[in-house]
């Protein structure tokens, strides 16, 4: 390899994209992300059915089941992966936004429910929405970084 | 005529003709500086670790011409291989050590200062070469 300025600027060219493509087939790769914000969206789903039929056990069975599968899928999915990245971005995201899914519960439920009483209609599909919203907007960005 | 190769922390000292510091290009580590082994540790540089199938299987080699680029690299302390199993199946992961990390970083500087070196040194350099 020759080591002109032109093929300087070549190498960190393919290092960027050796940066992507370990990007690509790590944890890093938006996946998680996306699939952890559909599933708290199918939860609030099968929430708002729950309360619909009057059956709170029933949906809370359901979440249980939904998630359980989510974790299974997660121990295949990361064990799939042929690279284990330096920096867990996926980890970091998920620790945060924890805290929002905390505070958009606490207030969205919790308060709502000591403070004015009956949920609306749909009221736990919008909670679904704004709760998977940030983990589908950061998977769908690390998604496009890895892939594009 | 291949190249010598060097160990980690030797490079070439020969001096630029026309200039008082050695030109950047002597500075850069020719046990990195070659497509394959700048593949491997520019896959290694983000990772914790990474399986060697892939690194076979993406760099389009055979197991044994890998091996041996592993082999050089492990050698000079700049990777280190593990065998392990993940259920049943036997893997093989790689993964850049703290000496690789720094000798890999070194490396980036050099090519950074070749890119930024002032155009008088680059027609120089060009002419050299012609």
């Amino acid at each position: 390899m020759e080591t002109t300025p032109r093929e300087a600027a070549q190498a960190l060219l393919q290092l960027r994209d050796s940066q992507r493509l370990a990007a690509c087939y790590s944890s890093n790769n938006g996946v998680i992300l996306m699939a952890w914000a559909a599933i708290h969206l199918l939860d609030m789903l099968v929430f708002q059915a729950g309360l619909i039929v009057h059956s709170v056990f029933g949906a809370v069975a359901g979440v249980i089941v939904i998630n359980g599968l989510l974790l299974l899928w997660l121990i295949w999915y990361r064990r799939g992966l042929p690279i284990h990245p330096l920096r867990a971005l996926t980890r970091r995201v998920i620790f945060l936004w924890s805290w929002y899914y905390v505070a958009l519960i606490g207030v969205g439920v919790g308060v709502w429910a000591v403070f004015i009483g009956p949920f609306p209609a749909g009221w736990f599909v919008f909670l679904g929405v704004f709760g998977a919203l940030p983990l589908a907007v950061c998977g769908y960005r690390l998604y496009q970084q890895a892939h594009v | 005529m291949p190249r010598k190769e060097l160990s980690g922390s030797e490079t070439s000292t020969t001096l630029h003709p026309n200039a008082q510091a050695p030109h950047p290009r002597f500075q850069l580590n020719e046990a990195i500086h070659q497509p394959v082994r700048l593949s491997i540790l520019g896959l290694l540089v983000h990772s914790q670790r990474v399986e060697f199938a892939f690194l076979r299987d993406h760099l389009g080699l055979k197991d044994a011409n890998l091996s041996q680029h592993l082999t050089a690299l492990e050698a000079l302390g700049y990777v280190s291989i593990t065998k392990g199993f993940v259920g049943k199946r036997p893997r093989t992961w790689v993964a850049m050590s703290d000496a690789g990390r720094a000798a890999f970083t070194e490396y980036l500087d050099v090519l950074q200062q070749i890119i930024a070196q002032p155009a008088d040194q680059r027609s120089t350099d060009t002419g050299e070469k012609q």
